[in-house]
Formats: C-alpha cells, sequence, structure tokens
C-alpha cells in the first residue's frame, strides 16, 4: 500500500504537489483528524503532503496590534504561548478546552479550522476576534474574514490546492475583553455539545460593541448578530445578558444526535452565552 | 514510496524502511519489537499508546512514522530500568496504583513528562495531565496519589 | 473543566505491625507492569501466526441474510473467514451461556462479531474484513 508521502519544505513546494494531484492529495499536519478518518476507510487520499516541516507556518508572532499564529502551531504551543495570553487569552481559555494533553501536543490551529467541523474549539474565540484567515495556492495569497471561511459540515473555503497558512488576530484593546465556554459530557477530551464566544467593548457603563460566536449548533460555527444588535449601545445592567442570551439561543439551528436533543442544544446555547457574556464584560471592565 | 525513517527510541538511534501510512505504535510494536506500548482505541482517545515525542506525550496511534524522523521517543521500556525504577514507577508499585496494568505505560509516561516540566504539581494539575490516559479498573484515585507522592519523594529526575 | 483545589496529600506509608495480617503487600506482577514487560494478549508473537480481524455489525438490530467470503478469500494472504457456522458450540457466558461467540441469524448489537477474517498480516486481515461482504 505505497502511498506518496510528501515532506515538502516551503509552502510553494506544497502547493505545486497538491495541484499536481488535483483534488486526490491530503494536506497533513497534526493528524489527529485525518489519521482518524483514514483509519476509518471515511478517506483514501491518493497521497499526503505533509506540511508540519515548513518553517514559515509554525511561528506566533505580534505586530502592529496583530496577532498571528501559524497554521501548525500546535494547540499545546498556543496554549504555552505568553503572546497569546497577553494579546487574545480567549484563545488560550479555548486552547485549554481541547482535548487532553496528547491530543494538544499534536493538534494545530490551522487542523482546526480546516477540519469546518462544526464543534471546532478554535472557531467560536476567532469568529468574536475577527480574525483573517491567510490562505495560499497555485493563484497566489488571499486573507478571508473568518466568517467566510466555513462553508458547512466539513467543508471549508480552502480549495484542494491551497494551504492554510496563517491567522491574523486584532490584539484585545483595553476596554474590550472576551470569553470561551465549552460544554461537554465530560471535562476533557470531549466533543462539545455547544461551545460560545463573546466579545465585549465597553464605555462607561455602556456596551459599545459585542460579539457572539456558537458552534455545534449549526452546520458551521456562527455568529450570534440579532443578540449582537441587541446588546450595541446598550446600558449594562442586568436582564440585558438574559436578553442577549435568549436571542442568540434563538438563532441557533441544533440538531439532535447522540451527543444530545435539539432542546438540549438550544438551552445550554442560553446559558453559555450568558456565561461567556458575563465573563467578558467582567474582564472589558476589569481592563478600562 | 516507502520512508526511510532515522529516529531515536528510548536514546538510542533507529534506522528502518517504513510504509507512510504506518503509525508509530505499529513501528514500536511489530517492527522493534517493544510491546510495552499499548494498543486502546487506536483513535487518539483513550491514551493507552502514549510515548514522549520530543518529551511531550503523544498519541502514537495517531502519529505516522515519518513524521517521527529525527525526533526522539520514549517509551515505558525506556523510563528508569528495573535495577533503577524511576521515582513514579516505584510509586506506581507503593500506592497500588494499577490493577490489570494496561493503562499504566501511557500514564506513567504522560506523569513522567508533566514532572520532568512540572516538579511539584497539584492535584489538579495531576488530573489535567493525565486526562487523556483512560482507566477502566481503578477510578485514578490511587494513580493520582502516586504521582503525588512521586513528585513529593524524588528531586527532578532526568527523563532520557 | 472541574478543578479540585483543596490540597490532599497521598497517604503516608507507615510502617505496620508483626504479622501477617495488615502487612502491606505489593502486586506480584506491578514490577512489570510499571516497566510494560508485562505481557497481554495483544502482546504475544508465535511463529508462523496468522492474525484476526472481526467484522462487526454496524447495527442494532438486524438479520444477517448472507455472508459471502469469496471476495476476501481472493487476496492473497488472507486464509480464512470464520463465521457462527464453523463453530460446534456458538454459546459462552460467565453463569449463563446464551451469548453467541459470532452472529448466527440476527445481530442483536452494533459491534456484535459476525465474522472473523485470518490473514497471514494484520493489514491483511484488515482488508479482507473491509472486503467481506455481509
Amino acid at each position: 500500500m505505497a502511498l506518496p508521502y510528501f515532506v515538502p519544505t516551503s509552502v510553494q513546494e506544497a502547493v505545486d504537489i497538491l495541484a499536481d494531484y488535483g483534488d486526490d492529495a491530503k494536506v497533513i499536519a497534526g493528524g489527529t483528524d485525518l489519521v482518524v478518518r483514514m483509519r476509518e476507510g471515511v478517506l483514501r487520499p491518493a497521497a499526503l503532503v505533509d506540511i508540519e516541516r515548513i518553517p514559515s507556518l509554525s511561528f506566533i508572532s505580534l505586530e502592529d496590534h496583530r496577532l498571528r499564529i501559524g497554521a501548525t502551531a500546535t494547540i499545546s504551543t498556543i496554549l504555552e504561548s505568553s503572546e497569546v495570553q497577553r494579546c487574545a487569552p480567549v484563545l488560550s481559555e479555548a486552547a485549554r478546552r481541547i482535548g487532553a494533553v496528547q491530543l494538544r501536543n499534536r493538534a494545530t490551529i490551522g487542523g482546526n479550522l480546516a477540519s469546518a467541523v462544526p464543534s471546532a474549539d478554535m472557531a467560536p474565540p476567532l469568529l468574536v476576534l475577527e480574525a483573517l484567515v491567510h490562505i495560499t495556492g497555485p493563484s497566489g495569497e488571499r486573507a478571508l474574514p473568518i466568517d467566510a471561511f466555513f462553508i458547512g459540515p466539513h467543508q471549508s473555503a480552502l480549495r484542494p490546492d491551497e494551504v492554510l497558512t496563517f491567522v491574523d488576530i486584532p490584539v484585545l484593546e483595553s476596554g474590550s475583553g472576551a470569553a470561551f465556554v465549552k460544554f461537554g459530557r465530560r471535562s476533557a477530551q470531549v466533543i462539545a455539545v455547544v461551545n460560545a464566544a463573546a466579545w465585549v467593548r465597553v464605555q462607561g457603563g455602556r456596551i459599545e460593541e459585542a460579539r457572539i460566536a456558537l458552534g455545534a449548533v449549526a452546520p458551521t460555527p456562527i455568529r450570534a448578530r440579532n443578540a449582537e444588535a441587541l446588546l450595541r449601545g446598550q446600558e449594562i445592567r442586568g436582564e440585558l445578558l438574559e436578553w442577549a442570551a435568549h436571542a442568540a439561543a434563538e438563532e441557533a439551528r441544533p440538531i439532535t444526535d447522540f451527543r444530545g436533543t435539539l432542546e438540549y442544544r438550544r438551552e445550554l446555547c442560553r446559558v453559555l452565552v450568558w456565561r461567556a457574556l458575563e465573563q467578558a464584560l467582567h474582564r472589558a471592565m476589569e481592563g478600562e | 514510496m516507502p520512508f526511510d525513517l532515522r529516529f531515536w527510541v528510548n536514546g538510542k538511534e533507529v534506522h528502518i524502511e517504513v510504509e507512510p501510512d504506518e503509525t508509530l505504535l505499529w513501528v514500536l510494536r511489530e517492527r522493534l519489537q517493544m510491546t510495552g506500548t499499548k494498543v486502546g482505541c487506536e483513535a487518539g482517545d483513550c491514551g493507552a499508546c502514549t510515548v514522549l515525542l520530543d518529551g511531550r506525550p503523544v498519541t502514537s496511534c495517531l502519529l505516522l512514522a515519518p513524521k517521527a524522523h529525527g525526533r526522539h521517543v520514549v517509551t515505558i521500556e525506556g523510563l528508569g530500568s528495573p535495577k533503577r525504577l524511576h521515582p513514579l514507577q516505584q510509586a506506581f508499585i507503593d500506592y497500588g496504583a494499577l490493577q490489570c496494568g494496561f493503562c499504566g505505560p501511557g500514564m506513567l509516561l504522560s506523569a513522567a513528562a508533566l514532572l520532568a516540566q512540572n516538579p511539584h504539581p497539584t492535584e489538579a494539575e495531576v488530573r489535567e495531565a493525565i486526562a487523556g490516559n483512560l482507566c477502566r479498573c481503578t477510578g485514578y484515585q490511587k494513580i493520582v496519589q502516586a504521582i503525588l507522592a512521586a513528585s513529593q519523594r524524588a528531586s527532578r529526575e532526568e527523563i532520557p | 473543566m472541574t478543578v479540585i483545589t483543596r490540597p490532599v496529600p497521598p497517604p503516608v506509608l507507615e510502617e505496620v505491625a508483626e504479622g501477617a495480617v495488615g502487612q502491606r503487600r505489593c502486586r506480584h506482577d506491578a514490577l512489570l507492569q510499571v516497566t510494560g514487560q508485562a505481557m497481554y494478549g495483544v502482546d504475544l508473537r508465535a511463529p508462523d501466526m496468522l492474525w484476526a480481524k472481526a467484522v462487526r455489525s454496524p447495527y442494532p438490530h438486524a438479520r444477517i441474510v448472507r455472508i459471502d467470503p469469496a471476495r476476501a478469500l481472493s487476496i492473497p494472504g488472507v486464509v480464512d473467514v470464520v463465521t457462527a457456522r464453523d463453530i460446534p458450540y456458538n454459546r459462552y457466558g460467565f453463569t449463563h451461556e446464551d451469548q453467541r461467540v459470532l452472529a448466527d441469524d440476527r445481530v442483536r448489537y452494533v459491534g456484535e462479531p459476525v465474522a472473523v477474517v485470518a490473514a497471514e498480516t494484520l493489514r491483511l486481515a484488515a482488508e479482507g474484513a473491509q472486503q467481506l461482504i455481509v
């Protein structure tokens, strides 16, 4: 079963190999999603393009108030990074809830996004931070706002001959705060039943701007824009969070599966969004 | 096409030809006859196949062999030696941490990596470090106690 | 994640009194377990051994209409396909022998083994299992 296995040392090389194979070659980084699907027989790639050894993909850098994380940065690296902790701690928070130590040492941020599973834990934080996803293909480089990246379950905007190269995140400014919450049937090593993230910017007792993202309750991770609109410009007061959480839960389109029923997931949305908003507000007000 | 794999296992250099879609778990158990690393779920969920890759615990069932190229792997066979047990191994014996023992190799390596990086962990940190190692027998209580005891007994032990 | 923050020191292993009762004992195989030397079923090897892969039901309750081993057996290196028909006494259990080794007319749970493919390597056995028509 001689599987062609390529170890390119540059993104261009990787793209050229992918282009040669048309639709049939697959990019592999950590392999924690791909190898499982290969073992199950769900995926039978004609070749593998291993991008783990491309030096330009495994960085974390801070420049001009933008945090850039290379696609092959592992979840562990993100969790341990002081830049991420300082500039986008909501991402560290999400990283901590992914799998367990062994998984985090191999899984990458690029893989988590490219898998395009609705429950991807890196997605809600990146959605509320309005990150940009950078992609390189045969026709060059492009940058996509993250909410245009997810098309459907297991379907992202990545074409078969493209490589996700890095994620570009605006740094959290003072007066803003974000939080991530995940609910699963265990406390670790679990796919989210529902996950959520919230980001707020406050000024003088008012919410200037708010963003809410939900995962595992729609074909893709989503933003809850109606709920966000309810919060914009509002004076911070008790019932506000409840209304927003309720609105967000209504925007979710969950299904019933073996992890939970539609009704339970909707209820979880309400609870998790409330918690995420409360935590985000707390952090925003602390940093004002 | 076969892949020319060169890597280190427990400090010794190994050079073998592998199929790219062979996993490190397979290479260790079948090609190198090192059956200490166990086969569990083969999906990265149970941790029975845990080895250390450049000092970090990973599930070898999902690591395609070429990815180990040029890297250092430590298996249970490389933790301590029968004449000089690692403090964790001694603690697991003393505290009766294992019953059937199948989770043991993976559990010990995850714990060893924890102590190498955090010599005096809290109970919460121990539990988080072994969250990826499932045990069907014990309920984890004595495993956690053994790891805490080992951390208290030993000054930092180098892992090979 | 639930975080346990109260400090719980591990029990001190104090000396126990003379006599057999209350003596601390270690598992007879503890050393073998912690060094990875303990041999479990899946670790055993014999020369010229075959490898087996079970074919299991994806359905919780279904009738087995037909098992066709031809395609699996045509793979070089696949030696045999064993089904319920080949088992003289197809029952086992602890107190009541009411469980089948291999499902005969129907399957009763997801994962119930229906057939076993034997081959010269595990990879071939797995391939044979994929090619078995049930």
